[in-house]
This record gives C-alpha cells, structure tokens and sequence, in this order.
C-alpha cells in the first residue's frame, strides 16, 4: 500500500508493525512481529556481549570483557550515586533495564532495522512496570508510611489538600513522562533522518537542482551523531529517573 | 653482615619504586582530570538538550494527566466543566512543582 503511495518519501515506513507468524493466544493477538523480532535480537546481543565478556574473567581484559565490565560499573556507580546503597538491591532491574533501552536504540539507529523503543507501547510498559514495582515495594517496605511521599513536611495545614493532589498528580505523570521521552526523542530522530534521507532523492530527481542535494545527505551524517549521542543519553536518563523513582520507594518522606 | 646488607638494598629498592610509583599515579590522575573535562564540554550540548527534554515532557505529562483525570470525573460525577479547569490548574501546579523540584534537589536527600 505503501509502495505505491511512495516508497522513498514516507518516513512513518520505518514504524509498521508486520506480522511475521500470527499467533493467537487465549483471544489475544499475540503474533511474532518484526518489532518481537528485534526485541530478541536485542536481547541476543545483550546475551552475547555480558556472557561472553563476563566468561572470560582475564586480569587484562579483551574487548568483550572491557564492555560488559564498563557497561557494569557505569550502571553499578549511577545507582549508587542516586539511590544508595540501599538501591543496590535493584541494580539487577536498573542494569537490565538501561541495557534493553541502550541496545534497542543502538540497533535501531542501524539502517534497515527497528527501533523497538519508538514504539509508545514498549516505553510505557517500561514505564508502568518501574511504576508499579516502586508502589510494590514501597508498601511492601514501609506500609502506611509510603504514603508520607505525598505528604512533604512543613506545609501549612490550610495548603495541605492541594499540595497532596498536586503531588499524587506529580507522581502520577511519572510514567507519562518517562515513556513518552524515550518514545518521542527515538521516533523525532528517526522521522528527521527519513526526512532528510527523502529531501536528497527529491532534490536529485529535481533537475538543477540536484547540485544541492550534498546539503542534506551532509545533514544526515551530522544528525547521525548526534542520534548516537541521544540514543545513549535517553537510555541513561531512563535508568537515572529508574533510580530516582526507586529512591523514593526506599526513603519515602525523604 | 651480608643479610642486612641485602635487606637494606631491598628497602631502599622498595622505597625508589613506591616514589616512582606516586609520581606516575598522580600524572595519570591529572590526564583523567583533563579528559574529564574535555569529555564534560563535548557531552555540555547533549545534556543540556535532555535536561531541557525532562523539564518539556514533565511538564506537558503533569498537565496532560490532570486533564484527563478532571475530564474523566466531570463525566463521571456530571459536573463539566468544573472539575477539568480546578484539575487544570492544579496540573499547571504540578507541573512547575515537577520543574522546580528539578531545579532543587531537596536538601537532606541522600546521594542526590
């Protein structure tokens, strides 16, 4: 369908959802796609590179082993840094977490493929499982007294009402906000690369004007920079704020 | 005669090598401090680009929610449009709340 509207000028192609085997379970639709697909291809390069870095264990590291191990510290001194020692307890879900955004943004910046995390459904279910994982363990761990995160102290009681709507609204839009980063810095960079992609065969196929198509194809080795930096900066900020939010389970009320 | 003779030989060794050692572990400090810096000043534009991406998406998130939550109730409790402008507002609230609470980590957060 769209091939014929125009296979070089639609930078919305690269988002389709293809169903590779349907596959209904219980009624729900849950087919093998291609964005499943690269979530198991995301998961095998995740796979590759912490078993075989971590198997080697040499005083001198290779290559695998440097990047399983930097991979490891950078994350191991994050949590620490924003959650304490106390946080440590997560850093096996802050860890996997940061290495299925960072990979899934990596292997989505390579030409032909799919960015797993430009879809809204993933970052949300992300989102929602951090989420519901600090309202967990934050009443598993302190009850009632959870609740004393609403609550910040030295508020006069006639302003108390409206600063605890305004926090549980505050915490509410948590996941919003940390799904719809991801999702929409992936999905802009991507849709701003297939533009430029397509002003260069648009600008070849233009007659004269051809001679200025190089300006755009020079724009998009630019923005593929900075894609890679931005690729690596979401995935920190989702583990960061993954480290935030979780501090707040484990010292509620500060 | 002779043992002490080595022994004091190897202090000295020891010695020699442990200043050597410092000299080299402190120039090595140095050149990470300057890649440090290099490194802040190359990933300035990057970070500051996110942080301004976290106080964007904070705010539109707490503002988007609030309405949802004040349309829902009006349909709910059939009082439009009072509840959508008082969660409105208080969404704005909560949105600032979110930039400023961005801007200031609380004192007396550890490790913040």
């Amino acid at each position: 369908m769209s091939e014929a509207a125009g296979p070089a000028i639609d930078p919305i192609h690269q988002f389709h959802i293809n169903v590779i085997a349907p596959l209904k379970l219980f009624g729900v639709d849950a087919s093998f796609t291609n964005a499943s697909l690269f979530m198991v291809i995301v998961l095998a390069a995740i796979s590759f590179v912490m078993i075989l870095g971590t198997s080697g264990s040499n005083i001198v590291p290779g290559r695998l082993q440097t990047l399983a191990e930097m991979a490891y510290e950078f994350v191991a001194s994050t949590v620490r840094q924003t959650a304490g020692d106390a946080g440590m307890r997560f850093f096996p879900f802050v860890f996997s977490i940061f290495m299925f955004v960072f990979f899934s943004n990596f292997i989505g910046l390579i030409p032909y493929t799919f960015t797993v995390t430009s879809q809204i459904v993933v970052t949300f279910a992300l989102a929602g499982f951090i989420i519901l994982l600090v309202l967990l363990y934050g009443f598993y761990k302190h009850g009632a007294h959870f609740l004393h995160l609403f609550v910040p102290s030295g508020v006069p009681a006639a302003l108390l009402p409206f600063i605890v709507l305004i926090e549980v609204i505050s915490f509410v839009s948590r996941p919003i906000s940390l799904s719809v980063r991801l999702f929409a810095n992936m999905l802009a960079g991507h849709i701003t690369l297939k533009v430029f992609g397509g002003f260069v065969t648009m600008l070849l196929g233009a007659g004269a004007f051809a001679a200025l198509s190089p300006l755009p194809l020079a724009g998009i080795v630019a923005l593929t920079a900075f894609e890679l930096l931005v690729a690596f900066l979401q995935a920190y900020v989702f583990a960061i704020l993954t480290c935030v939010y979780l501090n707040d389970a484990i010292h509620p009320g500060h | 005669m002779q043992g002490d003779d080595e022994a004091e030989e190897l202090k000295a060794r020891l010695a020699k090598l442990t200043s050597a050692l410092q000299v080299k572990r402190e120039a090595a400090e140095k050149s990470d401090a300057r890649q440090g810096d290099v490194n802040t000043s190359a990933k300035g534009l990057g970070q500051a680009m996110s942080l301004g991406f976290r106080v964007l998406s904070e705010f539109v998130a707490a503002i988007l929610v609030s309405a949802l939550i004040g349309w829902r109730a009006d349909i709910w409790l059939d009082t439009s449009p009072f509840l959508l402008i008082l969660f409105l507002g208080l969404g704005v609230a909560a949105g600032f709340w979110n930039i400023y609470r961005l801007a200031v980590p609380p004192p007396g957060r550890r490790g913040l």
